[in-house]
């Protein structure tokens, strides 16, 4: 198998560098569930992976300021985006990632993450459409109308059509 | 043969009563003595009027004044004429009487046997017309008038660089004069493709049933 990785898809910026050191420096037992929870929530525009109590408490739990834990989290949602965009497997964004001077047990959380949840949330993503009204849940009624004000004796079938949308 | 007896026995029901109730209206009473001292022209004038009336056109009082100012009537027994036979009239349709019946229970009212002829005949003539205009006017909610439709295939967007995502999208216009345009997935759209087969069969069975034979 060559050892060509394709293009580069994670930046050389001294912001992402920064980033990737602060992830380094994360709790090994804590990474996994913090992308887990960070994947499962990037496909909806209007939830955020955590809250703002939920942030403060990941402050204290991992000893970092707020600046820095915003970081790894934006960074870590461009991560998967990269990945998703370019429906990298597995394998290969433990590499771009190791490549980054991301440490090993990081890429490992990343990869398993990724082999996971991966494939949902690139059908998520899929889905989005720019349209503005897109059609959820169709219901319908079929009636038979027996009479009316002015007339008997009718058997006037119709059928009612109620669309939802997202 | 408990139900068949009984479906007989209700048949009968609908032709013994007239169509007008067990008892002629008191307007209907009221024309048909005015009817023994009517001319055959001011007859057909009345029922020209009444079906004119029946069709939607109006009649204000000056006009009612004018149509019988050269008859042999008076204003008292033109306006109990006019009411009588517009009642019966307005009674047959809504009930959707047959024209044999319709004639059966003109004679039970002690109409002039040669008005019955005439009455009949006039009523056969509007009476398909005013059904269609009874349903027409019927309270509905807005109806599909006209439906665009396209096929897309989605295939790359800013999140993925390859997503092969057919959709339809649909532009419906209703009979409200809105327009709603909107877009599904392939999963929905063979739900409502699913839905309007099924509930077009169902209208189809529905026809067949012998229980709903009313005609």
């Amino acid at each position: 198998m060559s050892e060509d990785n394709g293009p580069a898809i994670l930046p050389n910026t001294s912001k992402f560098k920064a980033a990737i050191q602060l992830m380094n420096e994360v709790e090994e037992s804590k990474f996994p569930l913090l992308l887990n929870r960070i994947i499962k929530k990037l496909h909806s525009k209007k939830e955020q992976p955590f809250s703002e109590e939920e942030k403060e408490q990941l402050v204290d739990v991992l000893g970092l300021n707020l600046s820095q834990l915003n970081s790894i989290l934006d960074s870590c949602a461009f991560i998967f985006e990269q990945a998703a965009y370019y429906t990298l497997h597995p394998n290969r964004l433990a590499r771009q990632l190791h490549e980054a001077e991301l440490n090993e047990t990081q890429c490992i959380a990343f990869q398993k993450v990724w082999k996971a949840e991966g494939n949902n949330f690139i059908s998520e993503l899929k889905e989005q459409s720019l349209v503005p009204k897109v059609m959820d849940t169709v219901k319908y009624q079929l009636h038979l109308q027996m009479a009316q004000s002015n007339l008997s004796r009718l058997k006037e079938p119709t059928a009612l059509f109620e669309q939802e949308e997202i | 043969l408990a139900r068949s007896t009984l479906r007989m026995s209700s048949l009968a029901l609908l032709d013994d009563i007239s169509f007008f109730g067990p008892t002629p209206p008191a307007e209907v009473k009221k024309a048909v003595s005015v009817l023994s001292k009517t001319t055959p022209e001011t007859f057909q004038k009345t029922l020209v009027l009444v079906v004119n009336y029946l069709h939607g056109s109006e009649i204000d009082s000056d006009l009612f004044t004018k149509e019988y100012a050269e008859t042999e009537l008076d204003r008292s027994s033109a306006i109990a004429l006019f009411t009588g036979i517009y009642s019966l009239f307005r009674l047959a349709i809504r009930k959707r009487v047959k024209p044999s019946k319709f004639k059966h229970d003109l004679a039970e009212l002690r109409f002039p046997a040669s008005m019955i002829d005439e009455i009949t005949e006039t009523f056969k003539s509007c009476q398909h017309e005013l059904e269609e205009a009874a349903t027409d006017s019927v309270i509905r909610f807005p109806t599909v008038e006209d439906i665009k439709w396209r096929v897309d295939i989605n295939i790359s967007s800013s999140s993925t660089a390859l997503s092969l995502r057919p959709s339809v999208l649909m532009r419906m216009k209703l009979t409200n004069n809105t327009t709603q345009q909107f877009e599904m997935n392939i999963f929905r759209f063979h739900q409502l493709r699913y839905y309007v087969a099924k509930t077009l069969k169902d209208m189809q069975d529905i026809e067949q049933l012998a229980i709903l034979k009313i005609d």
